[in-house]
């Protein structure tokens, strides 16, 4: 049942989901509206993969953020939530309320000061009182948090494990945009969310030269813009050699590619030019060179192509990047090439964790980084064969460098959890307050979303967790998670935890939730038209098909038989 | 606006010129996280320093060089030091201008298909941050990086410094235009530019021919870009870097093997009048006048050393000679050495041996190594020669910089110090004279020392890499460090009796002045005697003068037990020896019991046999009811030394013949006491019965019937005894003895009786007995018993030993002859240690006293002079103290493995006007 994806929630105006520009015609899941329970009337599709493509986003696609949603389609995304990640939501019913009162937790909001014990008020999604005399109303739910901690939502800095693949193959591709190849089904995200991670950055990863869009998404969601808290984020770019690359051919094409668009907007200047003096049936009376400069203050937003659209914009400064730099002599030509085409002020170096040696380069650059999820620095000498260890995290902080942490994609145990990572940082020397606010409100603030994510702050996004106790011992738990201040998980209900801990057998199918489960999905099945409240009336046999044809293989292999022995007319 | 300002800064100037000053600029900013952050000012004087420089003298010997802000602010001989300046002083140095590599491989090719790619920058590569100590060790300070050698232009080089500032690194940025002639760059890969996203509007072009196919086709592709000028199109961006560099005048870089390539680099360079140079050049001598004539200067690359798989060289008659014939024809040109390919940077000294065996002479062989690629380089105004105002780029050499074996031991870059030779690295000794023991010298020989041993010893020893090498010149002549036989540094006048379980090891740290002094006179080693014996023998600890810790000083805690029988009556002390080396012996047998038992033990329980337990543990005697002044039950006070106020106890004896033995016990802790009555003195120890606690010494008197005052002693602390016997009636108590086995029927050891473990040793043959004697009776009483126990002895005699010579030689024992008394025999100056080392006895000489030790070598001088064969006083120095105290397997002479002491003298020691120059202690030199 776990590789499915569950999807309920209530009829909501989806018009604006979708840009009228988009090329590709994608089968639209249509919102249903709940009935008595959720349960009785989730549905079970899957979000329908398009395959990798090179999809030209226009700009006016790239508006697309979920805050312009309403209150009603919050709820719709719980829905959604609990039955994407795998959680039960027996428990959870109807509509979530708008309003909730965490109380009697320790509250460590990373902004300002602990309390002790106080109250932390989420209404319509956003918190808008905390403190230990916070006037509860009466129509708020109050859930009793006492002996527990409420921390701000984790936030993962740079992450592709989101992505179908990682990378393209092309070198130069800031046409690209994470949105088409976001997996709202990837595992990953379910085990974001159990990790108390609320934000990710999605981004191409490293082996590239320069990647594409990326884009800040929830761990929840159906569809990308269902999980989309911001976007476009930043354009990826690296100064490590892409795999097939060396330095010199890296540097080189960066160099290219940059002088390459000056080129490039020369020539469209000129174009214009001529254009606007074709239309005026005049000829050209200048040189080319003040042609070209009478040409670029023609220049529309409209008239750029696809390869340069969004480097016009980098280089103006309207898009902040996420630069990689893998070694410490990556460091400098990472901020030469920032400075030189005008997207220093709002890049962010993202380091391996040989690049602590550029320390100072990095201190006097005065931009924040993204350190590797090694945090350790092994080396040997290669004389004496010495092995030194360098704790990287301890040496920016004690430079005073703004920094976030990245969970270890590679480890299965204890590195993946950033607070883990935040925790060693504070037993290897760094301040507590350094290493809870890497891991909150850092990485928030890198993004540009330091005004909604990360802290405990009256008018921030309610966005928080409730841990079992503090978030840097290494036997709390995330209990339960709140996102737009909607619980999105429990640990209570979060059967694969607790088969994975032996709490509870592993589930067997049984006949009566079979059947009922492919009744359910009759129901729901999303059709042509959007109320599709009447049973079987929505379901083609095509779609099915299709529709199963992109589903992971389902571990109760009979269901998927059953469900379409069902449905066929 | 932003674009407009950043197009005109951009078309003003070259977009590489732009962007490299930026990234230097950047470098600027920073501090070196590399090592060297000290001030970059200092003072070097060397033995050597060779300036390379045009306008300066070849060579200073010795050499000073003041460097300032990383800068060389003066070199020569006779300056003036500035008081400012810390001095470094590198005598067995030769200083050098730090070595220029012209060619290496540390900038691998680039992954570009263009054949002809002016936009790939070498400098791109250069990692500040990487460790380049393989590099730097080789005494190589600059490098060229070279963009590539695979295609026929494949970008533009650079100079780069390893080390040092970081803002002073980067010596040019863009040094030169790479262009590569030859049958590698032929045929490159078609063009192939993708378009993405391609789509209606964008199409894919079709993949582009690219030139050159053929030796001819080199130069076309060439002139061919240089006609195109610019180009438009930017598909063809690095064709338009190329010719912007073209046009920029930079240096070509013109890599060629073959001669007809070469020739035709000399024509493109004279057709465009064009600085450049050539590297390679396999076959530059065939065609010398076109290198000539072009004025080009060489790069030379030695060839690859054979490694991996060692190939078969067949008949190749291009095969390694070729080289040296190579470099033998171009006499006449401009060469500068560079390592192999593939090799980063290490092998410029192979390309040095080459030239030499070329003809080269070794000052042709530096400067290609340091001036003239600076030169080549267009860095010469910076690098490459030691001269006022010159980049303070030194590497020190541990010799003659194009000796095989010299190694680096420091580099600086700017003035600060990137790379130093290992510490624990071994040091080469190299003198006229090497006495490695009685029966053998070595004439012009060396001796390598690793981890502070002799690791060789010979004419030619093995040099290991970074081996620092101290050359004492051909009049030096090195001996083992000198051991003083009997001395007491250390003690600072402590003139009491060590106790005979005390070994002065204990007392041993780092060394201090004074030890420092004696090292400097030559004395390696002392063997630390009290200046008075305890009566049960106190032991000698063999400490060396020098050495970092008390590991690596104490040579053997206990190397001897000595007891000085004074002017006592032969009669007396004869049995006072024979005691105590029968209580040793006792001691020894209950260990040999216990090894024995154990051995036993061990072997049953191999064969699975189990061992009965016996009740050894308790024994209980009754005493028998006659009336002795001992026996019974005693009313005990204890008071003074470290008790605060007196404490009574009961004490429970009994008496055997004249054995004591009993029980005392103090608020519930009970003690055992043995003890002999002698007369109306009772002398004993008291045992407690707990783990490094040494037993208490007992004297005692009766002072009247029933009333025994006493004094209980250890290291020097005293308690008073006053004891009443209560009850004289028969009493029965309980023996306690030492349970001997364990649960399971293993023998437990025997109590550890630190007292006895020196005798224990010397009765096994483990160390001597050192017996100070004063007349030729005290000698024969002393030998006898020494051969009854069957340990080895030295007699520390006063006077008159060489007339009992026969018996002394015939019990093997070693003498410590007498330092300050001046003997004569029939009115003539006369030695006793000349005596008896004529009959073959081992003699050794002594101080005794503290930092007397420093004129050891004027007691050695004194014998000389007084008839003893220099050979035998150095003998009576080293190896013979060695051997008496048995610590022949450490020091005493320079065979391989021993301990790496030794002394440097300016001639044969014993001579007039022989001092010593320098002292080694574990290859360590003493300053």
């Amino acid at each position: 049942m776990f590789g499915r994806t569950r999807f309920g929630g209530n009829g909501n105006d989806i018009s604006g989901l979708w840009s009228s520009e988009r090329s590709v015609e994608r089968l639209i899941p249509k919102r249903l509206i709940p009935t008595e329970n959720s349960v009785d009337c989730s549905t079970s599709i899957t979000p329908r993969r398009t395959g990798r493509r090179w999809l030209v986003r226009s700009t006016a696609a790239g508006a697309i953020g979920c805050h312009r949603y309403g209150v009603a389609k919050r709820r719709a995304v719980l829905a959604t939530v609990l039955l994407t990640c795998g959680v039960t939501v027996s428990s959870a019913v109807g509509a979530p309320p708008a309003k909730v009162a965490l109380t009697g937790g320790r509250i460590i909001p990373v902004v300002g000061d602990e309390i002790a014990t106080g109250t932390v008020l989420i209404e319509y999604g956003k918190i808008t009182a905390v403190g230990t005399n916070v006037e509860i109303p009466y129509d708020a739910m109050e859930v009793d948090v006492s002996g527990k901690v409420v921390f701000p939502g984790m936030i993962d800095p740079h992450s592709a494990r989101a992505l179908d693949v990682p990378n393209e193959n092309l070198p130069v591709t800031p046409f690209l945009d994470v949105y088409d190849a976001i997996d709202p089904s990837r595992l990953y995200l379910e085990d974001a969310l159990r990790d108390g991670i609320t934000a990710i950055h999605v981004i191409v990863a490293n082996n590239c030269v320069i990647g594409g869009l990326s884009r800040v998404v929830h761990p929840i969601g159906l569809t990308p813009d269902e999980m989309t808290i911001a976007a476009p984020t930043a354009l990826k770019i690296s100064v490590t050699p892409k795999r097939g690359f060396d330095r010199m051919t890296q540097i080189a094409k960066l160099r290219e590619t940059f002088l390459e668009l000056d080129d490039y907007l020369d020539k469209l200047a000129e174009e214009k030019y001529e254009e606007s003096l074709e239309e005026k049936d005049e000829k050209i009376d200048v040189g080319p060179e003040e042609a070209i400069k009478r040409g670029h203050e023609l220049i529309e937003p409209t008239d750029y192509d696809d390869q340069h659209r969004n480097l016009v914009k980098l280089t103006r400064g309207d898009m902040s990047s996420f630069i990689y730099c893998r070694s410490a002599g990556d460091v400098g030509h990472a901020v030469r090439i920032a400075k030189d085409n005008g997207f220093f002020d709002r890049s962010v170096f993202v380091l391996g964790h040989a690049s602590y040696k550029a320390v100072g380069e990095v201190k006097a650059s005065g931009r924040p980084v993204v350190l590797d999820a090694q945090l350790v620095h092994r080396e040997r000498d290669p004389l004496t064969g010495k092995l030194s260890e360098t704790f990287v995290p301890k040496v920016f902080a004690d430079a005073g460098v703004m920094f976030a942490l990245q969970p270890n994609p590679n480890a299965s145990l204890a590195e993946r959890y950033l607070n883990y990572q935040a925790s060693r940082c504070v037993r290897n020397g760094v301040s507590r307050q350094t290493a809870l606010e890497s891991i909150t409100i850092n990485p928030a603030k890198m993004l540009d979303l330091g005004d909604r994510l990360g802290s405990i702050e009256v008018g921030k996004v309610a966005n928080v967790l409730v841990l079992t106790g503090d978030p840097l011992d290494f036997n709390t738990w995330v209990d339960e998670v709140y996102i737009n201040g909607i619980r999105a998980y429990r640990r209570d209900d979060d059967v694969r935890l607790k088969q994975l801990l032996g709490d509870e057998p592993p589930e067997v199918a049984e006949e009566g939730d079979e059947a009922k489960g492919s009744e359910q999905e009759d129901v729901e099945r999303p059709g042509k038209n959007d109320k599709a409240e009447s049973p079987g009336k929505s379901h083609s046999p095509g779609d099915a098909a299709d529709d199963k044809s992109d589903e992971k293989p389902a571990e109760n292999a009979p269901g998927g038989d059953e469900e379409g022995g069902s449905v066929a007319p | 606006m932003m674009m407009a300002t950043r197009q005109t800064s951009q078309r003003s100037c070259p977009p590489a010129v732009t962007a490299l000053g930026v990234v230097v600029s950047m470098l600027i900013l920073m501090a070196s996280p590399v090592r060297g952050e000290a001030e970059a000012s200092f003072v070097i004087r060397a033995g050597r320093v060779i300036t390379v420089a045009t306008d300066q003298p070849w060579s200073f010997e010795p050499g000073i060089i003041v460097v300032r802000n990383g800068l060389i602010e003066a070199v020569g001989t006779d300056i003036a030091l500035p008081p400012d300046l810390p001095v470094i002083d590198l005598p067995d140095a030769t200083v050098m201008p730090g070595l220029i590599a012209a060619a290496t491989s540390i900038a691998s090719r680039h992954a570009g298909d263009e054949s002809i790619a002016g936009g790939y920058h070498a400098v791109d590569t250069y990692d500040p941050y990487d460790n380049y100590a393989m590099v730097l060790a080789g005494g190589v300070t600059t490098v060229h990086l070279n963009p590539g050698d695979h295609r026929l232009v494949t970008g533009q080089g650079a100079v780069v410094r390893l080390g040092g500032a970081m803002d002073e690194r980067v010596l040019r940025d863009r040094s030169d235009l790479t262009i590569n002639f030859g049958e590698a760059v032929f045929s490159p890969p078609n063009d192939v530019t993708y378009s993405a996203p391609s789509s209606a509007d964008v199409a894919m072009p079709p993949a582009v021919r690219q030139r050159p196919n053929s030796r001819l086709g080199q130069y076309l592709a060439i002139e061919e870009a240089l006609a195109k000028g610019v180009p438009v199109q930017f598909a063809t961006w690095h064709v338009g870097e190329f010719v912007r560099a073209w046009r920029d005048n930079l240096p070509l870089r013109i890599q060629a093997q073959r001669g007809a390539d070469i020739a035709g680099a000399a024509t493109l360079v004279r057709r465009h009048d064009r600085a450049a140079y050539l590297v390679g050049g396999a076959e530059a001598h065939l065609v010398v006048d076109d290198v000539l004539a072009a004025d080009l200067p060489l790069v030379y690359r030695v060839a690859q050393p054979i490694s991996g798989r060692a190939k078969d060289i067949g008949f190749d008659p291009n095969a390694l000679e070729v080289d040296v014939d190579m470099l033998s024809a171009l006499s006449d040109v401009k060469v500068a050495l560079a390592p192999p390919i593939g090799d980063p940077a290490q092998g410029l000294r192979l390309a040095a041996a080459t030239a030499m065996r070329a003809g080269f002479s070794p000052r042709r062989v530096i400067e290609s190594m340091t001036r003239i690629p600076a030169e080549v380089l267009g860095v010469a105004d910076r690098v490459g020669s030691l001269a006022p105002g010159m980049a303070a780029d030194l590497a020190v050499f541990g010799g003659d910089p194009v000796a095989t074996t010299s190694h680096v031991q420091r580099v600086y870059i700017g003035g600060r110090l990137v790379f130093e030779a290992p510490k624990q690295s071994a040091v080469v000794v190299h003198a006229g004279t090497i006495w490695v023991g009685p029966d053998r010298r070595i004439i012009d020989g060396s001796i390598l020392i690793e981890d502070g041993k002799i690791a060789a010893v010979g004419t030619s020893v093995p040099r290991p890499p970074f081996a620092r090498f101290i050359d004492a010149g051909s009049n030096a002549f090195i001996t083992p460090g000198f051991i003083d036989a009997h001395g007491h540094l250390g003690l600072e006048g402590d003139r009491s009796a060590t106790p005979s379980d005390m070994s002065f090891a204990g007392l041993v740290g780092a060394p201090d002045v004074t030890d420092r002094r004696v090292a400097r006179a030559g004395v390696t080693t002392v063997m630390v005697s009290p200046y008075k014996a305890a009566s049960g023998g106190s032991q000698v600890t063999a400490v060396k003068t020098g050495g970092a810790d008390r590991d690596s000083r104490v040579v053997r805690a206990t190397a001897g037990v000595y007891f000085d029988l004074g002017a006592g009556d032969p009669m007396t002390v004869g049995p006072k020896l024979r005691k105590r080396l029968g209580a040793g012996t006792k001691y020894l047998e209950t260990w040999q019991k216990y090894e024995k038992d154990l051995k036993e033990w061990e072997e049953k329980q191999a064969k699975g046999e189990t061992v009965e337990t016996k009740g050894e543990t308790e024994t209980v005697e009754k005493v028998e009811g006659a009336e002795d002044p001992i026996t019974g039950t005693w009313a005990v006070t204890i008071s003074g030394g470290p008790l605060p106020e007196a404490q009574s106890a009961t004490m429970q004896l009994k008496l055997t013949g004249s054995d004591i033995e009993g029980y005392i016990d103090v608020a519930g802790e009970q003690a055992k006491l043995v003890a002999t009555l002698q007369g109306k003195h009772i002398s004993g120890h008291l045992e407690i019965d707990q783990p490094g606690v040494p037993p208490l010494e007992l004297e005692a008197d009766i002072v009247e019937p029933d009333h025994i005052v006493g004094i209980f002693s250890i290291q020097g602390i005293e308690i008073d005894l006053d004891a009443t016997r209560t009850d004289k009636s028969d009493v029965e108590f309980k023996v306690v003895s030492r349970r001997k086995r364990g649960k399971d029927g293993k023998p437990l050891p025997p109590k550890v009786d630190e007292s006895l473990e020196p005798l224990r040793s010397a009765l096994t043959g483990h160390i001597a007995i050192i017996v100070g004697v004063r007349t030729p009776q005290q000698i024969e009483t002393v030998l006898d018993v020494a051969k009854a126990f069957e340990v080895a002895v030295v007699l520390r005699v006063a006077v008159g030993a060489a007339v009992v010579a026969d018996t002394i030689k015939e019990h093997n024992a070693g003498v410590i002859v007498p330092t300050t008394v001046i003997q004569r025999r029939r009115f003539l100056p006369y030695h006793e240690a000349d005596d008896l080392s004529r009959k073959g006895i081992p003699v050794a000489f002594q101080s005794d006293g503290e930092d007397a030790a420093r004129s050891l070598s004027l007691v050695g001088l004194h014998a000389v002079e007084r008839g003893l064969g220099a050979d035998a006083a150095l003998a009576a120095l080293t190896t013979g103290p060695s051997r008496m105290f048995k610590i022949d397997d450490r020091i005493g002479s320079l065979e391989p493995g021993k301990d790496g002491d030794l002394v440097i003298f300016s001639g044969p020691p014993f001579d007039a006007g022989s001092r010593v120059l320098r002292v080694l202690i574990n290859g360590e030199e003493v300053r």
